[in-house]
């Protein structure tokens, strides 16, 4: 083992190879920062490239802009308020409100520490364990995708802040507009209006961008004030404390673990991992009023999460051939494309291949490690802008954005739908994360529910009959069961607050 | 400070239209080869641009793989670029549309699949008719494999029959509602004898991966998605939708065999132009597409993938097609 991966670095170890990687690393930050460039498309894009290189080289390159755009899309969700990838919206709560803290600086640091940090130990994992694990990625039926995709939902109620009816209607909106186009089940169309553009339903990346970016932009330019002061902006002297870093570690394991084990499971993903991740974290936390506030452990954990479901989704990918993402199913098409067949054979067949992704994987996250750290300084000075300039420098990358995410016009008009959506809401006070995450889930939630359902020819009991459904239905159970105590807890402790300064009143 | 943003700004805003643009835009630095054209081009004197082949799945989908190849091929005949573009959306809508709206001179050629003539019977029947367009040839067949899991003891059809009737029920997984997937099964079925239900799913790699799984019994989809497998010994093929056993499966029984000749079909995919398009482009193509049948890149690419070499030119192709679209019509009203 040890010695193949060895072999692997020997693989790599040359120039072309150790620029690709970092080009790759910087062109997966880029891609992921600008939103509609998620890290699936970022893949797709630069695909075509590829197809006169060497197929080491062409693969490397692409698994270096998957570590990377998983990276990039925290960025700007960070700075700007408009996560980059789906998988970054949580991203938002923390991190933007640390930059209106003019603490930008320190945001970016926790993010790329804790990211590197989950993205090494899901390459670790990758590599010395992807065996017995394969079986793992098998494990989840529909029954236990519709049980999982159920806690990330009803976890949502542990991460709306403020009114928590608002946050449930912005969620169900995001469910009823998921219902949108041809059904998975039966091929029906279901509120196309016979529009072929509508048969794929509202895609969600073009409804993220709306309601993130371009609902910020138009707040933006209607902003008059004057910039933030940022109040540092070197490398080392944004650096989080040795006290700070400790104090995340635990944030940053428990957020990789949740990566790995949503991220193993084919068609798991990212943004599940990190919503979870998230709301574990703020679970975990003893300032847990104080998430969406600025919390660096409200940044660390889900960035954990993100970046190691990158190894984690090659796990079924390498061993098995399964796509477990979405930028896992683009690689799979880069390898069918240089001849190389992945499946159960791959690991015997082109063990250098193999073995040459492990050890370029590692490099690229020490790559995207120093690439965001000389960038710190660089990213930060974006707050230092004055609003309305920063709001039509969104606005252009936004629109580029989502039509470069599959060359349609649709997608725009569904940005610019979604962003006047989203200022309204904004406006109203209603809550744009629950919308999002609803939109995301829905297609899981239902398309399993009724594969379920047809596997078991209707009977709820196939839910509660297999040990990993049922566990994560009792999570849900569970979870509901704490965000009820804790909306109770909070209720009664400003109450007790209320009393005394009446009282005082009274005097 | 605010210019260096400014500067900092635009390079990401260039850097983006860049990657997008290349993307879709030329790929010169390949084409400089020197065979450009044989007598009937020079006579012809076309292509004098850029072609375009609009795939209408995404990049790295067997539409797309097979779009990309010939592009290769294309490329060093033609001496001209051939850019592969993926026009997602509606079904493959997006794709037909741009074509159709695009003069018909042999520039822009789309990709189909016997997918589409689902399409066009059901969701695009108003938008489209098949007589929008011209269907050159059939390049390769996708057999369809019934795959289960090995040692569960259903080896042939009748275990799967004599299982499905003890227990009462038989989920099979594939692609899609109302696919070619689900009305192959459906035939299979009635052929056979045996009731099922259809577990349908985003894609082909979903069905196979809830097989492995045990999810599902068996799974109804292509024979390249399940070779690797096969050959590892985790999966096996009932039979495949051949006329004759392939190189690649030397002891996989073909549903002809098994006394099923009606089963005998594919999912194949060849290229069509807009209807108009002038015949001496499309004996150019028939010319081009018989060369490339005979290629030994595009053979060894067939064969790693499980495809069968199903060349049609137009002439075939087109009575195909069109056939094709009144049986999976008739098929999908009996349902």
């Amino acid at each position: 083992m040890l010695s193949n991966v060895m072999d692997g670095f020997s693989v790599i170890f040359h120039a072309q190879a150790l620029v690709m990687i970092t080009l790759g690393a910087f062109l997966g930050i880029v891609g992921g920062a600008i939103p509609g460039i998620s890290s699936a498309s970022a893949v797709a894009l630069v695909l075509p490239f590829t197809f006169g290189m060497d197929p080491i080289i062409s693969i490397i390159l692409l698994a270096a802009i998957y570590t990377g755009a998983t990276y990039g899309g925290s960025i700007t969700a960070t700075l700007l308020n408009t996560p980059g990838t789906p998988e970054a919206a949580v991203m938002t709560f923390d991190g933007y409100a640390l930059t209106k803290q003019g603490k930008a600086g320190k945001a970016l640091w926790a993010a790329l520490i804790a990211g590197t940090i989950g993205g090494l130990l899901g390459t670790f994992l990758l590599i010395g364990a992807s065996a017995p694990l394969a079986k793992e990625a098998l494990n989840f039926g529909p029954p236990e995708y519709f049980a999982l995709a159920l806690f990330g939902l009803t976890i949502l109620s542990l991460l709306i802040e403020g009114s928590i009816v608002k946050g449930v209607i912005s969620c169900v909106f995001g469910l009823l507009v998921a219902t949108v186009g041809i059904d998975p089940i039966t091929g029906v169309q279901r509120m196309t209006f016979g529009l072929p553009a509508l048969f794929d339903g509202i895609k969600f990346i073009p409804a993220l961008i709306g309601l993130f970016a371009v609902s910020e932009a138009f707040d933006l330019l209607g902003n008059r004030s004057a910039p933030p002061k940022v109040q540092k902006t070197g490398i080392w002297s944004t650096m989080l404390t040795w006290g700070e870093l400790k104090s995340l570690i635990k944030y940053i394991l428990a957020g990789t673990g949740i990566g790995i084990f949503v991220g193993i499971k084919p068609g798991g993903g990212a943004t599940i991992a990190s919503i979870i991740s998230y709301s574990v974290a703020k679970q975990m936390s003893p300032k847990r009023d104080e998430f969406g506030k600025g919390r660096l452990e409200g940044l660390a954990a889900p960035e954990a999460a993100d970046k190691a479901t990158v190894g984690a989704a090659l796990i079924p990918m390498l061993t098995l051939g399964l796509p477990a993402s979405a930028t896992s199913a683009v690689l799979i098409g880069a390898f069918t494309l240089h001849g190389i067949q992945p499946g159960p054979n791959l690991f015997s067949e082109h063990s250098d291949l193999v073995y040459g992704l492990f050890a370029s994987l590692i490099i690229a996250n020490f790559a995207v490690f120093f690439l965001g750290m000389f960038g710190i300084p660089l990213f930060t000075r974006i707050s230092a802008v004055r609003k309305s300039t920063l709001g039509v420098s969104i606005l252009m990358l936004t629109l580029v954005g989502s039509y470069a995410y599959e060359s349609s016009m649709t997608d725009v008009w569904v940005a610019v739908i979604f962003g006047i959506i989203g200022y309204v809401m904004k406006r109203s006070h209603f809550p744009t994360a629950p919308l999002v995450l609803g939109l995301v889930l829905a297609p899981l939630l239902e398309t399993n529910f009724r594969q379920s359902m047809l596997l078991s020819k209707g009977s709820y009991s196939i839910f509660f009959e297999r040990p990993i459904s049922l566990v994560l239905l009792l999570l849900c159970a569970v979870s509901l069961v704490i965000s009820i105590y804790w909306s109770y807890r909070q209720a009664k402790n400003q109450r007790k607050q209320h009393i005394p300064t009446k009282g005082v009143e009274l005097h | 400070l605010k210019s260096k943003f400014l500067i900092w700004t635009s390079i990401l805003i260039l850097l983006a239209i860049t990657v997008t643009g290349c993307a879709s835009g030329s790929k010169t630095s390949e084409n400089n080869s020197s065979n450009a054209g044989s007598k009937e081009a020079a006579k012809l004197d076309w292509p004098k641009k850029p072609i375009t082949i609009l795939v209408w799945s995404k990049a790295g989908s067997g539409v797309d793989v097979m779009g990309r190849q010939a592009a290769k091929f294309l490329e060093k005949k033609l001496g001209q670029p051939v850019v592969v573009e993926n026009n997602t959306g509606g079904d493959g809508a997006a794709a037909m549309q741009a074509i159709r709206s695009k003069p018909a001179d042999g520039y822009t050629i789309g990709v189909n699949t016997r997918s589409q003539m689902i399409s066009l019977n059901t969701d695009l029947k108003n938008q489209f008719k098949l007589d929008d367009f011209q269907f050159i040839s059939i390049n390769e067949g996708d057999p369809y494999a019934l795959v289960v899991l090995p040692n569960t003891g259903l080896d042939t059809l009748e275990d799967i029959a004599k299982n499905a009737k003890a227990s009462g029920s038989f989920p099979i997984g594939g692609f899609g509602a109302n696919s070619a997937h689900q009305i192959f099964t459906q035939d299979l079925a009635k052929a056979a004898g045996f009731s099922f239900e259809w577990i349908p799913y985003a894609g082909g790699s979903e069905a196979v991966t809830q097989l492995l799984g045990g999810h599902i019994k068996a799974a109804l989809t292509n024979v390249g998605q399940v070779l690797e497998h096969v050959k590892a010994g985790k999966m096996k093929i009932v039979a495949v939708s051949t006329a004759k056993r392939m190189n690649e499966l030397p002891d996989t029984p073909t549903f002809n065999e098994l006394g099923f000749p009606e089963l005998e079909s594919s999912h194949w995919r060849g290229f069509y132009v807009k209807n108009g398009t002038p015949k001496e482009i499309i004996a150019k193509y028939d010319e081009l597409f018989k060369e490339l049948s005979e290629d030994e890149e595009w053979k060894k690419y067939l064969e790693a993938n499980g495809l069968t070499n199903d060349f049609m030119p137009s002439s075939e192709s087109q009575p195909f097609v069109q056939k094709e679209f009144e049986v999976i019509g008739k098929k999908l009203a009996g349902k």
